[in-house]
């Protein structure tokens, strides 16, 4: 569920500053609504970085920035996708991932953390809800009553924030299984991840079927299907060259795991682990980020396949 | 020289009791299995149990929790707990799992015995004392209970009636003999399926099923009542569970830290008995926003179910709960009506 981070943070916090401090109403929402347009652009200045912790610190920053220009744009599509997007990234790669390494040394810290990256995946989705809302009124009941029909009429343009609303939403169903307001809109995230791809299959790099292979990663009784996780595992695959961890974590962590498969798993995580992170230098953070939950699963193999 | 000396002797006999002394202990890690999926409000709440183990007990004993059933199902996880095999230590049952070890604990899941929490567990504390021991003697120790709501009655028609459930092609555990036998013996149009098809079986036109008994919880986490869309709301039997431990593993710990992991058992079993009403109720609320009838047996359906009730658990008299835990069941239930008249 974490195919890029579409955050240039940095550039945010700079121009976020500029457009703040201009005065004279309607000339502030011009330009507050320009400078909005241009960060929600995409840009891989984070992702093809090399540092993760830089980064890390770096984008909170850029985050608040963001909600700061929504307050005097609360409209700008864009912006709006773009907090979603980050939010939902930043809780993946910068607060469950360092919480998830801390599963069995610290589990204190470890809770502490998923309940922070459960609020920003929550947080992530009222953005995306918000977006929907400006794009089709209406959308957010219709996705809680009939969300097939919802989705049937968005439109290839949509994909983007059909894939958000799905990773944020789907995100935080899985951290907080203790929250029926959250679980009760399962069937959403599916037609939303649906409709994303079968308009767009391979967008962003192939990014929908990452999504896919932990969705079907879920039992039966939750609508999960191993075969389909696989088969998109093998369209990941095929779209990213098999140069990217991050397909191998995601089936390492969804479908061996839950099966208890450990030579499985651990053949998945040193073939996550093996690949060179340059090898597709705009995702090289991702790739980092993803060996690092690599090498946290091979360190702890006894602990996850106790038999 | 003499000063010199002593110091020396002390110091080679500082140095050798250093090299006999023991290493610190590792700790020990009891490994638990549940089939209540990652993150439900029972996951989090073993989780903090096992954070409070540890510092209570300065680091002498971790938990480590697997939770959504990854481990298997709960006969194969108790056979993972026993001498020889421990390749797990503890579990976090349902009371069906709890019978597969005595069918004493068959008692806890018979089908309107129960009529409220209350009673549910003035029953339980009033067993408590003769369960712990019947486990003990098959080799576990009871930490907790636990419970999780109520499990009702999820239908594609809407049932009204005590005759409407038996007429309807109702869910039953596969594998559970007795209790598929017991329904037909009762009048009951049984199907047996394994827990996983439910959803499926209820999403076909002429599915072998269409009626099943689920907790509110379940039902929305498994969306069945988008198929299911009516909940005959009478309260089948409380999901009422235990987490226990091998007496292997709880020898192995010192009566000191038993008395801080038992008080922090005991905590677990206070929220969860806290959390389970609301999430009921609240699971209901978004079903029925999302389109769920919910319908409330009125005033002579009720007293049929009563009625029915009590001839339909004295069938389980014997055969599918030992005598004497019925009959202290039955005289602890009857007795906790009486104080509420």
């Amino acid at each position: 569920m974490f195919p890029r981070i579409l955050i240039p943070a940095l550039r945010a916090g700079g121009l976020a500053l500029v457009a703040l401090s201009l005065s004279g109403c309607s000339l502030k929402g011009m330009a507050v609504n320009a400078v909005a347009n241009s960060l929600a652009a995409p840009s891989d200045v984070m992702t093809r970085d090399d540092d993760p912790e830089l980064i890390g610190q770096a984008i909170p920053f850029g985050l608040k920035n963001y909600e700061s220009l929504l307050e005097s744009v609360p409209k700008n599509q864009g912006l709006l996708i773009a907090t979603c997007s980050g939010y939902t990234s930043y809780s993946y790669g910068f607060v469950l991932t360092p919480a998830d390494t801390q599963q069995f040394t610290n589990p204190e810290a470890w809770r502490e953390g998923t309940g922070r990256a459960l609020n920003m995946y929550v947080r992530a989705k009222d953005y995306c809800l918000r977006a929907w809302e400006l794009r089709y009124p209406g959308m957010t009941k219709a996705l809680m009553i009939d969300p097939v029909k919802a989705v049937a009429k968005t439109k290839k343009e949509d994909v983007e924030l059909l894939y958000w609303t799905a990773a944020s939403w789907g995100s935080a169903m899985s951290l907080g299984k203790d929250r029926p307001e959250l679980i009760a809109d399962f069937p959403a995230v599916r037609a939303l991840a649906e409709r994303a791809l079968a308009l767009n299959p391979d967008w962003s790099n192939g990014t929908i079927h990452d999504l896919f292979i932990t969705l079907d990663a879920q039992d039966e009784a939750f609508g999960g299907s191993e075969a389909s996780a696989r088969k998109h595992f093998d369209e990941a695959l095929r779209v990213q060259k098999s140069q990217l961890p991050g397909a191998y974590v995601e089936l390492a962590e969804g479908v061996a795991l839950t099966k208890q498969n450990r030579d499985e798993y651990e053949k998945l995580m040193k073939q996550a682990l093996a690949l060179d992170v340059n090898a597709q230098p705009s995702v090289r953070l991702v790739s980092l980020i993803m060996q690092r939950r690599a090498k946290h699963g091979l360190a702890h193999l006894d602990e996850l396949f106790p038999k | 020289m003499l000063k010199r000396s002593i110091v020396l002797t002390a110091a080679l006999v500082a140095a050798s009791i250093s090299l006999f002394a023991a290493p610190p202990q590792a700790p020990l890690n009891i490994k638990l299995s549940t089939l209540a999926p990652a993150t439900t409000s029972w996951h989090k709440a073993l989780l903090e149990m096992g954070e409070t183990w540890t510092k209570d007990t300065g680091g002498r004993v971790k938990l480590t929790v697997y939770a959504g059933g990854i481990q298997g199902s709960e006969e194969a996880t108790i056979r993972m707990m026993r001498p020889g095999v421990e390749s797990l230590q503890a579990g976090f049952y349902t009371s069906g799992g709890l019978s597969v070890i005595d069918e004493a604990f068959n008692v806890m899941g018979m089908p309107f015995f129960f009529e409220s929490d209350a009673e549910e567990l003035a029953v339980e504390q009033k067993l408590a004392p003769v369960l712990e021991q019947r486990l003990n003697a098959k080799g576990f120790h009871l930490l907790n209970w636990g419970t999780g709501g109520w499990v009702q009655i999820f239908s594609k028609k809407p049932l009204k009636t005590l005759d409407d459930v038996k007429n309807a092609k109702l869910y039953t555990s596969k594998g559970d003999d007795k209790m598929v036998q017991w329904f037909t013996r009762n009048a009951f149009h049984p199907v047996a399926l394994l827990p996983a098809d439910i959803p499926a079986q209820l999403k076909l036109g002429t599915g072998l099923i269409d009626t099943t008994p689920y907790p509110p919880y379940l039902a929305l986490a498994t969306q069945i009542y988008r198929d299911a869309k009516y909940m005959l709301d009478a309260k089948l039997a409380p999901l009422v569970g235990a987490a226990i431990i091998s007496n292997e593993a709880w020898k192995k710990i010192s009566p000191a830290d038993q008395a801080k992991m038992a008080a922090a058992a005991k905590a677990l079993e206070t929220r969860v008995r806290a959390d389970g009403p609301k999430q009921d109720a609240d699971s209901v609320a978004q079903m029925k926003l999302r389109g769920l009838e919910v319908i409330t047996p009125d005033a002579k359906a009720q007293a049929d179910f009563r009625a029915a009730s009590a001839k339909l658990v004295q069938s389980m008299r014997g055969d599918m709960v030992p005598t004497d835990i019925f009959d202290m069941a039955l005289a602890a239930r009857d007795a906790f009506r009486k104080t509420k008249k």
